[in-house]
């Protein structure tokens, strides 16, 4: 339990920047609220609140990826992140203290997005703390993603990739259309990346499905951050190597 | 008891390599307990590297070293518990206080609670920073933040420090602070320093290793380097110029075997009778000499001899 020291840090660290924080909340939000309004005006299924409003719960949960690559990266910049290398801290402890102190800020998130999809009418019940609960991991799997940024690149590039990855999110994730649907380029990439399968999961237990039913891609998405996390030990192990 | 079991640090023919270029090319170390040791070198000359293998940090790609009779290539993590390491730069948490930033570094150490609130404390007195425990590091003056970089590699108490230019950019006053604080571990802890500073290595090492090339090309204690580089005595003459100190300098050669002109002074190893020749035969030689004097070589001289035997080797 080596690493606690560490993840209370950070989570200071991300409480004493809650502009960041705000952010990650309020553009998703921000982004729901504007189709939710288009929705009443046009109503076609894809600006639907039920099915929109845990969609943009894992949107939201994207901008972790930022959040914790610019984290990481500015400790190494200023040597913190050396200095702790140098203690008997093994890089699977930084993976787990750099990325719990996030669950806080992605159930915030979550509930922000639910908190606006109800003002717009969608039912918030068991399914909606069902999707949440069941959704949590997939935040540590952008957390995790935003490891391996934070650990191999610049805070330059981070900024790049980063804004490149949430596009991907919401394009790949079916917020903008269904890439089954557009089918070609944008379904094989949908089907191979974790978002959309994230984003059904989502849908399904929002709207009171049970586990089983959403079981296919809650298994995909579990998997994909469990990768992103090993993944992200693997980018620090490289980073004290070098 | 000396010898192996007594050593701090004992490395042998440690290589590394970055792509095609070699940091360490054979490097031997052999560091005692309790001691203060002293890595000089000339920039890219090895000695980050080195720190960075002795620590744990990172594996050489052949050679054996061992750390407090630990092997750190197969140990690495004991090791790293055994070490506190304070970077070359201000390594701390800006937005944490320095007791913050203290406890911080003592939880990475398995230290808990009351343990790791008084050590920090303790660090925090050491350093005379205890009345800026809560203040954020970021709002510290460079001195002070360098202080509490050394109090976060002290506070888990490690038997083994290591200090990467512990005082680069500071001013003289708070350079000489952190020296009294230094020199204030001796005995208690081994510590190997980084740094440019010759003064530095001369007024706190015990022993001084030159590693040029990545390799050590000279290891030995201040005294012993003074005596390398000038077998204890050093006369120097200072001259109107350049030229007349040329001039008297190829006057004077077979005289004084070694007499050579460093711009407008003479110098010559020896002691006070050859100095006093020197001087009379200068004015017999017609030189109005502005300036003499007779002291002890300085680590210096003998740094640049090793740098300069480094470079041919």
């Amino acid at each position: 339990m080596r690493w606690l020291s560490l993840a209370r840090r950070n989570l200071a660290e991300i409480l004493r920047d809650p502009l960041s924080a705000g952010l990650g909340a309020a553009m998703p939000c921000a982004l729901l609220t504007l189709f939710a309004a288009l929705g009443r005006s046009v109503p076609a299924p894809l600006f639907r609140i039920g099915p929109m409003t845990p969609a943009y719960a894992v949107f939201s949960f994207a901008m972790l990826v930022m959040f914790s690559a610019m984290l990481l990266a500015r400790d190494r910049s200023g040597g913190l992140f050396g200095r702790l290398l140098a203690t008997p801290l093994e890089p699977r402890d930084f993976a787990l203290a750099y990325a719990l102190p996030f669950l806080p800020v992605a159930a915030l998130q979550a509930a922000a997005c639910y908190a606006v999809g109800a003002a717009f009418g969608a039912p918030l019940g068991a399914g909606a703390a069902a999707s949440a609960a069941a959704l949590l991991p997939a935040a540590l799997g952008f957390v995790g993603l935003g490891l391996c940024l934070g650990a191999l690149c610049t805070e330059n590039q981070i900024a790049g990739l980063g804004s490149a990855l949430v596009t991907a999110v919401g394009v790949f994730g079916g917020l903008y259309f269904d890439p089954a649907a557009a089918g070609g380029f944008f379904a094989a990439i949908g089907r191979i990346l974790p978002f959309a399968s994230a984003v059904e999961a989502a849908r399904l237990l929002f709207a009171g499905s049970c586990l089983a039913a959403a079981a296919a891609p809650l298994f995909k998405t579990w998997a994909f951050a469990a990768l992103a996390l090993g993944a992200g030990v693997l980018a620090i192990r490289a980073r004290a190597r070098r | 008891m000396e010898g192996k079991l007594g050593a701090a640090v004992e490395a042998r023919g440690l290589e590394k390599s970055f792509g095609s270029r070699r940091a360490l090319r054979g490097l031997d170390l052999s560091i005692p307990r309790g001691g203060v040791f002293g890595i000089l070198g000339p920039n890219g000359a090895g000695k980050t590297t080195t720190v960075r293998i002795l620590a744990a940090l990172a594996r050489p790609d052949s050679g054996s070293v061992e750390v407090l009779g630990r092997d750190a290539r197969k140990e690495a993590r004991a090791v790293r518990a055994l070490v506190g390491l304070s970077p070359q730069e201000n390594a701390v948490a800006g937005r944490l206080s320095a007791m913050e930033n203290l406890l911080l570094v003592a939880g990475a150490y398995g230290l808990r609670g009351r343990d790791a609130k008084v050590r920090a404390e303790a660090c925090l007195r050491a350093l005379g920073l205890e009345d800026r425990a809560r203040d954020r590091a970021s709002a510290l003056s460079g001195g002070l933040t360098r202080r509490l970089s050394i109090a976060m590699a002290l506070v888990a108490d490690p038997p083994l420090l290591f200090l990467d230019e512990p005082s680069l950019g500071l001013d003289p006053e708070a350079r000489a602070e952190l020296w009294r604080v230094i020199a204030s571990t001796k005995g208690e802890k081994t510590v190997i320093l980084t740094t440019h500073y010759l003064e530095e290595a001369e007024a706190l090492a015990d022993r001084v290793a030159v590693v040029v090339d990545g390799k050590v090309v000279l290891e030995d204690s201040p005294a012993g380097m003074r005596r390398r580089a000038g077998g204890g005595g050093r006369v120097r003459l200072e001259l109107s110029g350049e030229e007349e100190a040329a001039r008297l300098a190829a006057a004077l050669a077979g005289a004084f075997p070694g007499l050579r002109a460093s711009g407008a002074r003479l110098e010559l190893e020896g002691g006070e009778a050859a100095g006093l020749a020197l001087l009379d035969r200068a004015r017999a030689a017609g030189a109005v000499p502005r300036g003499f004097s007779v002291g002890e070589a300085s680590i210096g001289e003998a740094y640049l001899a090793a740098i300069g035997k480094g470079g041919e080797a």
